[in-house]
């Protein structure tokens, strides 16, 4: 054989091998679940949104179904109506049998975890409506009590009414009836849509196309950060915060001096209205990061992307791990739990931010990926 | 007698009320931002030019102070002639330097919500603005500093990572109160990022090229030729 020809031959030998592990990475890092687990669960979401739909008449339907490419998609925010106006169907406004529905539908669309941090959120924000958010000394890093179970009790008949408000009824309205459920696009297993249910401190965006799923960008938040229910301490981000401190604490002075910003972020960098967008990353890079500390940071990052059904986020943890070296960490305040510190988690698909706003008692947080925020890698594909 | 400033004086201590009531309901219960002005600036660095997005947020205890600011008629609303020049009051507190050098700020748009939205806290004033920049490749260092009402004020500063592939960020450097940021990055020539395209070019090229010959002498013994189905040859 001429050398030609054999340099040819290996040549594309070599470019193929190259495609192939590219290919193969790519096949591990979207479907460490199985297709077909994810594509069950969002056959289950369309029925139980289907389910949901089936308990409202024709005006109720009108109300909560948008289409795909409204303008709906990016109404979401963490203040308290109606100082941002949602629409969809309000719980204050839901039958008993609607609100069972919902809560059904979010009890199939979030993990366990997931599941009790919307929950725990809600109760908090009715803690705010009652006035009674007395709890245990504020920051304490203790345990966040058992989960609520799934079944919605204690939403679904929860208590109804306007929360306090200012003279003439126009005030904040807080309280676990003001969650809003909307569906932008019709529930399917196969076509696009999005879930939308938030409030007061919560935004839960989880776009759905058949087996794939996003919940970017989506607003975890608290206040009161710690309060009691039923007896027990109640932290809805409490392990976030934790979970943070303890990786800070467990960097050594080099890794610390890399990870913590000499600079204070007195609020979210990319909260609502920043959708896809992405800052120029600081930090410490994960990579510098021993196996246990990284392991730390994806414990971490797991309490935001385990808000959704497993089937989900498993495949999403899979892809932020195989994005290792450009994932960075990054703090700013103080390292004793307890305090109110900033921390940020980013990598080419990810945005985590967790900002006390002036006290621990108050946290907004939020979750993005700047390339599939609403799925929109999905509709490119 | 009903005089108009008797009117005015009324139509204030209502307000005063009003306001009042806001932030003794609002901040008892739910403690966003109140006697703060948060100023969140994101620079994004493009070859051609820097621009500037400021988010303004007053919290609902400065709100009225900032609004005052703004509204020079006393009418309760924000005109666009009084957006215009509190604009350009605030532009004229952020200083934009670019390798040392002093970059004159234009608006290039802005958004602003009703007054009543700023009175409560819960919106923003939005505003852009641009300076043009001839960058050469090579290294470069951009700085800003926003020295608008630091009385009241709370400041963020981030820079966007770069839609342009020929920007590459480097250092970000700020003052503790995030006033001032100082940003260190390379901008690669045209013929560089060119340079890139063609070699993805070359070698898809080559690629192609390699299977199409390797198909030919693969499938040369076993493959019939072409010529040989033609049935007039048969």
């Amino acid at each position: 054989m001429p050398s030609l020809p054999r340099f040819a031959t290996l040549s594309c030998l070599v470019l193929l091998g190259i495609a192939a592990v590219g290919i193969a990475q790519r096949a591990s890092s979207s479907a460490s679940a199985s297709p077909a687990t994810q594509a069950e669960v969002t056959a289950r979401l369309a029925a139980s949104a289907q389910a949901v739909l089936a308990t409202l008449d024709e005006a109720g339907r009108a109300k909560v179904q948008f289409p795909f490419d409204s303008p709906q998609k990016t109404r979401w925010s963490n203040l308290p109506s109606p100082m941002f106006q949602r629409t969809g169907l309000r719980l204050a406004d839901a039958t008993a049998a609607q609100k069972t529905a919902v809560m059904a539908l979010l009890s199939v669309a979030l993990s366990r975890d997931g599941y009790r941090k919307v929950i725990e959120i809600m109760r908090g924000d009715e803690m705010l409506r009652t006035g009674d958010t007395s709890g245990p000394a504020r920051g304490a890093p203790n345990g966040g009590g058992a989960p609520p179970d799934r079944s919605g009790a204690g939403i679904a008949g929860g208590a109804r009414g306007r929360g306090r408000g200012m003279p003439g009824g126009g005030g904040p309205e807080f309280g676990q009836d003001q969650y809003y459920l909307a569906f932008v696009g019709t529930p399917s297993a196969t076509a696009p849509w999005m879930l939308q249910f938030g409030g007061h401190h919560l935004a839960i965006n989880l776009t759905l196309m058949g087996s794939e799923a996003t919940m970017a960008p989506s607003l975890p938040a608290a206040q009161p950060a710690t309060y009691t229910f039923e007896g027990q301490t109640i932290r809805p981000l409490g392990r976030e915060n934790d979970k943070a401190f303890g990786l800070i604490n467990a960097l050594d002075a080099n890794l610390q001096r890399q990870a913590i910003l000499g600079y204070r972020v007195p609020d979210l960098v990319l909260g609502p209205g920043q959708d896809g967008r992405s800052i120029q990353p600081e930090g410490v890079k994960a990579s510098a990061l021993s196996a246990p500390q990284q392991t730390m940071l994806w414990d971490l990052v797991r309490e935001w992307t385990g808000i959704m059904n497993d089937a989900f986020a498993e495949p999403r943890m899979a892809e932020l791990r195989s994005h290792l070296n450009d994932t960075y960490f990054a703090w700013s305040g103080p390292t004793t739990n307890g305090s109110a510190a900033y921390f940020r988690v980013q990598g080419p698909t990810l945005v985590i931010e967790y900002a006390p706003q002036g006290t621990v008692d108050h946290i907004h947080t939020i979750y993005r990926d700047p390339t599939n925020d609403y799925g929109a890698k999905f509709a490119r594909r | 007698m009903t005089t108009e400033r008797s009117l005015r004086a009324g139509r204030t201590a209502t307000l005063a009320l009003a306001v009042l009531a806001t932030v003794s309901v609002v901040t008892d219960v739910s403690a966003h931002r109140r006697d703060e002005y948060l100023q969140a600036a994101r620079i994004s660095i493009e070859p051609s030019r820097i621009e500037v997005e400021l988010d303004l947020t007053p919290g609902i205890a400065v709100a009225e102070s900032i609004i005052a600011g703004i509204d020079s008629d006393r009418d309760g609303a924000l005109s666009p002639n009084e957006m215009h020049d509190y604009v350009a009051q605030v532009l004229k507190a952020v200083d934009l330097r670019s390798d040392g050098q002093s970059l004159r700020l234009e608006a290039i748009g802005w958004d602003v919500p009703d007054a009543a939205a700023l009175r409560r806290g819960d919106d923003s004033i939005r505003l852009r603005a641009a300076a043009p920049l001839r960058l050469t490749s090579g290294s470069h260092q951009v700085s800003f500093r926003n020295s608008y009402r630091p009385d009241i004020s709370v400041y963020m500063a981030n820079t966007l990572a770069p839609d342009s592939d020929r920007i590459a960020v480097g250092a970000q450097r700020r003052d503790p109160e995030q006033r001032e940021l100082v940003v260190d990055y390379t901008v690669r020539s045209e013929a560089f990022a060119s340079s890139s395209a063609w070699k993805c070019a070359s070698i898809a090229g080559l690629l192609l090229v390699t299977i199409l010959w390797l198909l030919r002498v693969w499938c040369r013994p076993a493959c019939p030729r072409f010529d040989r189905l033609d049935p007039r040859r048969a």
